[in-house]
This record gives structure tokens, C-alpha cells and sequence, in this order.
């Protein structure tokens, strides 16, 4: 039954679903509302599913939307102009996990899907709804506002 | 690339992230279930009225048909727990979920501040007091001993279609005394917060006080002698709530009618 794969999926995922949620919002207050709200809506709309195969990418999409509804809301997280933050010489971003802060929302679902949830770029790009070269596209361009702020040196795509 | 990671995988699961999930899936079967008790009811309803011009025996039945209860969930219980060096919290307050939504955010962020305000302040004393514990040749053990707690809890004494009542209380170790108390009571269908002055009208005070001088009257010796003086009265400010009757309680501080001893008196208002 599909409603029990679903919350079989959420009950399973949860911790990983509230660290990708987190990773937005960096506070655990905003991070359980978006968890609560993905949850929420997904049991609401589950019977909008095609089939179970599409579970996973389907509620990732939820959560994202969620995660970058309640950041549009709150305007809470500030997204710094990377170039303010060279000038800036107190900044000091020790890791990706920090570098995010400068990041857009539809930017960070990039590297948080990818960098630490491990994804291709193909289920990004359904997650996502875009495709699979926008992302390439987009992701290079972080990787290169990353390496200003992170010192890195930029390897390949893949 | 694996020590991109790095603090991704640290970051901490509150133990509130699995209650909150099972809450929201229960409270969505109990919605849907409800839900379909709602439109079960409403179609006997339809079929009564339809019947009602059919045959009289039905017009005898209507009176019989179940009230349809309020479906809306209005409360979400958040209960954490944390522990700190030198003292240990519990955390359990609910969240409320209503139309008027400014209402609705003045009533979670009172909540929420006084939550951290109380549990800021009760680290700070927890630390002092080890501090101060130690210096005066306290061991380690004999303050661990000690369980330092604070807590923030609540009660929730009326929800139906047309109320909601509830307190958040908190309690500290170090503090007993100073457990501090609010009250919510609010008019759902309103949308607003109640005061005495609405529920028991202008004049309101000398109600109260008619029925705090009676229990008086029945109990002379519990209670302080100022209470007794004729020109005694309640206060304006009283804390209330509304009880399963829907009734005004009215709640006293310790001390203020009798010995600390008994505690905070409540009088309800018929």
C-alpha cells in the first residue's frame, strides 16, 4: 500500500531528512517545521504518487519546497554577495557545511544534495524539476563562488 | 571529497524530531478518519432533512442526531529534553494552530520565550550554584547528586469548539518557589484572548470576591485575617482558566490568601 510505503519512507529517512533540512535553515526550531511540513503535505497529497518507484525523488522535492518556502518566509537566512565576503576579512568559512551560508536557496539544494546526500545529477535534476545541464551549468558556477570563499582548487565536473 | 561532510554529519537529532513525526502521522489519520465520520454525518443528515417531508416519524429522530464535533487540530505537543553540564531539562509545551494567525504567533512566542528564558536563567544559576558549591567544599559527586532539573510542562484544561484554556508552567531545582505560571484561554471563535471581564462581565471582581468570602466563611482558620476584613477584595489581575464546565477558575499565588502551605487556591465561578 502505497500510504504505508510512505510513511515507512519518512519514518526510515527521518534523521537524514531533518540533516538536509537543517543544512538550509541552521537552527533546529525552522529545521522541524520544514520536517513537519513535508511530512504534513506529503500525507495529504500522497495519492498524487504514480507509483512507488518515484517515492524518494518525489518527496525530496516536498521537503526542498518546504525548506525554501519557510526561508522566503522568514527571510531569516541572509545571503551575502560572495564578493562582500572576500572584502570581509572576518569571515572565516572553515568547511562547505559553513560555506553554504552564502549560497541561494535553489543554489544550496545543489551542494546539499550532491555533497552530502551523495546524489548524481540526474536525480538532482528530477528532484528539482530542471535539466540535467542547467544543473552542470549551475554547479560549476557554485563550485567557482565555493572556491573563492573555500580557497579550493576546482577538479573536474564529475 | 568525504571530509566535505564534516559537520553534515554531526549535526544533532532532537529527540522531539521522532515524536513530532509520529504526531503528524497520527494526527493525519485522525483528520482523515474524522474527516470521513464528517461526511458520513452529513450525508445522514442530507437524508434525514429528505425524509423530514416524507414521513413524520423522522421529524421525531432529527433532535437525536449527534453534534458534528470540530475536526481542526488545533494543538501540537513539542516535548524535548536536553542536558547541560550542570543541569538537566525537560521540555514539553504545546503549539497552538489557529485562523487568527497574529493571535496564533503571539500565543507560540510567549511560549517559546519564556522557555528559553527560563532555561537560560536556570543554567546560569545551576552554574553559579556549583561554583559556589565546590568553593565552599561541595565534591563533584555530592553536587551530582543533586539533579539539578528544569522543567517546562503544561495542562491543558479545555478544548472544544469554542475554547481553549491551558497553562505552561516551569519548575527549577534551585528556584521551587519561583515556578512561574501563564494561562491561555482562548475564544475560538472570536479568534481573541479572553479576560475575566468577558466571560463574568463589569463586574467582575466583586463576583469573585462574593465567592472567595464564602469558602472563607466555611474555613475561617485556613486563611489569613486580612482576607476576613470586610473591605477585602480580589484583584483585578487574577490568573484563570476555564475549566471542562466552562467555568471561570480564578487562581491565587501562594501566600496570598492563607499559608504557603495550601498552596495556589482556586475558586471556580458558577
Amino acid at each position: 500500500m502505497l500510504y504505508k510505503q510512505l510513511v515507512d519512507h519518512i519514518k526510515n529517512n527521518q534523521e537524514k531528512f531533518y540533516r538536509v533540512a537543517y543544512s538550509y535553515v541552521k537552527n533546529r526550531e525552522d529545521a522541524l517545521d520544514i520536517v513537519q511540513d513535508a511530512t504534513y503535505k506529503s500525507l495529504k497529497s500522497y495519492k498524487k504518487l504514480k507509483s512507488p518507484e518515484y517515492l524518494s525523488t518525489w518527496f525530496y522535492r516536498i521537503l526542498i519546497n518546504s525548506a525554501i518556502s519557510l526561508i522566503r518566509k522568514n527571510k531569516k537566512v541572509t545571503q551575502w554577495p560572495a564578493d562582500l565576503i572576500l572584502q570581509s576579512t572576518e569571515v572565516i568559512y572553515l568547511d562547505l557545511y559553513d560555506a553554504l551560508e552564502v549560497l541561494k536557496p535553489d543554489d544550496k539544494t545543489i551542494v546539499i544534495l550532491r555533497y552530502f546526500e551523495d546524489m548524481k545529477f540526474k536525480d538532482i535534476a528530477e528532484i528539482t524539476n530542471q535539466n540535467i545541464s542547467t544543473i552542470k551549468t549551475k554547479h560549476t558556477r557554485i563550485l567557482k563562488q565555493l572556491k573563492e570563499i573555500l580557497d579550493w582548487e576546482v577538479t573536474s565536473i564529475e | 571529497m568525504n571530509d566535505l561532510k564534516g559537520k553534515y554529519n554531526d549535526i544533532l537529532i532532537p529527540k522531539e524530531l521522532d515524536t513530532m513525526i509520529n504526531t503528524t502521522i497520527q494526527s493525519h489519520k485522525s483528520h482523515t478518519k474524522k474527516k470521513f465520520s464528517l461526511i458520513a454525518s452529513l450525508a445522514a443528515v442530507c437524508i434525514f432533512t429528505f425524509s423530514l417531508n416524507v414521513s413524520p416519524s423522522f421529524a421525531e429522530t432529527m433532535h437525536q442526531i449527534p453534534v458534528i464535533k470540530n475536526i481542526a487540530n488545533i494543538l501540537t505537543v513539542r516535548s524535548y529534553e536536553f542536558d547541560k553540564e550542570n543541569i538537566h531539562g525537560d521540555v514539553n509545551i504545546p503549539s497552538v494552530d489557529i485562523e487568527d494567525k497574529a493571535l496564533e504567533t503571539y500565543i507560540n512566542e510567549t511560549i517559546n520565550n519564556k522557555v528559553n528564558e527560563v532555561l537560560v536563567e536556570a543554567e546560569l544559576r545551576a552554574d553559579e550554584y556549583k561554583t559556589a558549591y565546590l568553593e565552599t567544599g561541595g565534591t563533584e559527586e555530592g553536587f551530582a547528586e543533586k539533579n539539578m532539573n528544569v522543567s517546562v510542562d503544561h495542562e491543558i484544561y479545555l478544548q472544544n469548539d469554542a475554547y481553549l484554556s491551558f497553562r505552561v508552567f516551569t519548575h527549577e531545582t534551585l528556584a521551587a518557589v519561583y515556578g512561574e505560571n501563564l494561562y491561555f484561554n482562548i475564544d475560538l471563535k472570536q479568534q481573541k484572548t479572553l479576560a475575566l471581564i468577558d466571560l463574568l462581565g463589569p463586574d467582575y471582581i466583586e463576583k469573585i470576591t462574593a465567592v472567595v468570602k464564602e469558602a472563607v466563611k466555611q474555613d475561617p482558620d485556613q486563611y489569613f485575617d486580612e482576607v476576613k476584613a470586610d473591605d477585602w477584595q480580589a484583584r483585578a489581575d487574577l490568573s484563570f482558566y476555564l475549566n471542562d464546565q466552562e467555568n471561570v477558575t480564578v487562581v491565587f499565588e501562594k501566600y496570598e490568601l492563607a499559608s504557603g502551605a495550601m498552596g495556589r487556591l482556586e475558586f471556580t465561578i458558577n
